[in-house]
């Protein structure tokens, strides 16, 4: 769970986030974005916050990609729990982190 | 079995010495793969065969006397910028020209590619049995990538800021067709050194089928990877170079070439599953230097040694660099004999970019 700052104006915990793609034909690593939910509205903050716990669930029970030449994605999280980072296969990344970050 | 003598090898069938080099004992394996390297109707026969495994037995015979040819059976579906690569089939095998650019590159680059594999080393598809071959194009939204997927070759259209159409480049074609032949036969695990090394398989088969579509040999060829893919914006002559690992690009945007020509240069990453697009850079330039240095088309003698490798039963799936070296050392001694010129120019090519070909050393048990 996310602990909340007692003194953030809202409750939503504090998270920043980078995403980073690796790999595929070209293997090419390319910074696609970062976000950070305090400069956020609340409602997305919210959403982010939720749309990264999935992918870091995901990350955790992911099989292997079958193929040759996909992508990777990297997800660096920092929150009051420290900094992470997490990869994911192409097939195991959220559409709506792809959307966010984008 | 006792056909070690000399001639014997004429009057097998060059079915009956495929089976003994796949199945016999060491010997007899070394002697059958000895005697069909000699035998120019080796190409014929693997075809045969393979064609005998897959059709009805009525047309068998007809397969066993060489007067069926095996034939492309391409598939190309348009993903129409979904990630979904069952969209409908645009265009069949023997279908006139559709006028959609990927489409018809991607057709014309899986036929040059079935070609190549047919006539260069007597390969009838991904596996050997005629397998059709599936492209998808326009796969994705401004998707910069091609890729295999485990039974298809997909092409995106690139984002247009970095990267094109993916299927411009042949070489690219034979690339994404090569993993599905690596994946059949070693299945070399796609992480660290033996995912590089099946990246470096891939990378020479394709600059092989350009090589041989252009007429070119060793020495005319550019050794360059995805030399049509790179808008004309960015600063780079293709994507990799075999012949100049790390020179193939330096451009503001998309910074330098990364690959290492050498295994002191040997990026130990978690990114791109351990590097296999970076360090395939050491297998590629051992490659390039067998290549130049045993002359001719390089598909004919480094080629075919690289792909007996490839078929070696000693091959595991997850074998590094150095044991990937040692078995093209050992297929140059059979193909072409020990202590031959070819043989020769592999062993250093493998010394140039720092890997051992020789077993390391067994630390003797009675030592103290």
């Amino acid at each position: 769970m996310w602990a909340s700052r007692p003194s953030s104006p809202r409750c939503n915990p504090s998270l920043r986030i980078e995403l980073t793609r690796s790999g595929g034909y070209a293997g090419l690593t390319t910074k696609l974005g970062e976000l950070d939910t305090a400069e956020l509205p609340e409602e997305e903050a919210r959403e982010l916050t939720e749309v990264v716990k999935r992918a870091e669930t995901a990350a955790g029970s992911q099989r292997p990609t079958p193929g040759a030449d996909r992508f990777q994605y990297h997800l660096a999280i920092e929150d009051d729990d420290g900094r992470r980072e997490v990869t994911l296969g192409e097939d195991h990344m959220p559409d709506e982190l792809r959307k966010l970050v984008r | 079995m006792h056909c070690r003598g000399h001639g014997l090898h004429c009057v097998l069938p060059p079915i009956v010495l495929e089976n003994i080099a796949r199945k016999g004992d060491e010997q007899q394996r070394e002697w059958a793969t000895r005697a069909l390297s000699r035998d120019h109707s080796i190409r014929l026969a693997r075809v045969q065969n393979s064609l005998a495994r897959v059709t009805a037995t009525a047309q068998r015979a007809d397969a066993l006397v060489g007067v069926a040819t095996p034939r492309p059976a391409r598939v190309i579906s348009d993903a129409h910028g979904t990630e979904d690569v069952r969209g409908p089939i645009v265009r069949r095998e023997g279908d006139a020209a559709t006028n959609d650019q990927a489409t018809d590159e991607a057709y014309e680059g899986l036929g040059d590619t079935f070609e190549f594999w047919l006539e260069a080393y007597g390969r009838n598809s991904i596996d050997d049995a005629g397998m059709p071959l599936r492209g998808v194009v326009h796969f994705g939204d401004l998707y910069p990538n091609a890729f295999w997927d485990g039974q298809r070759m997909v092409f995106g259209d690139g984002d247009g800021q970095v990267l094109g159409l993916m299927t411009g480049s042949l070489d690219v074609i034979g690339h994404e067709l090569g993993h599905g032949v690596t994946e059949k036969e070693a299945g070399l695990e796609y992480w660290g050194q033996s995912g590089a090394m099946n990246e470096a398989l891939s990378d020479a088969w394709g600059s092989l089928v350009k090589q041989r579509k252009n007429g070119q040999d060793a020495a005319a060829a550019d050794w360059l990877i995805g030399s049509e893919v790179w808008t004309p914006s960015i600063a780079g002559d293709a994507l990799r170079s075999m012949k100049a690992p790390g020179t193939a690009y330096d451009d503001p945007l998309v910074g330098k070439d990364p690959q290492p020509a050498h295994m002191n240069d040997y990026l130990e990453t978690v990114q791109d599953n351990g590097g296999v697009h970076i360090n395939s850079g050491i297998p590629n330039h051992a490659f390039y230097l067998a290549a130049t240095e045993i002359g001719g088309n390089a598909w004919e003698v480094t080629g075919r040694i690289w792909y007996e490798t490839l078929r070696d039963p000693a091959l595991r799936p997850d074998a590094g660099f150095a044991a990937f070296a040692r078995l093209t050392v050992a297929a140059a001694e059979r193909l072409q004999g020990q202590g031959s010129p070819a043989a020769s120019a592999i062993k250093s090519a493998w010394e140039n970019v720092g890997v051992p070909t020789e077993q390391p050393a067994l630390q003797s048990l009675t030592a103290h």
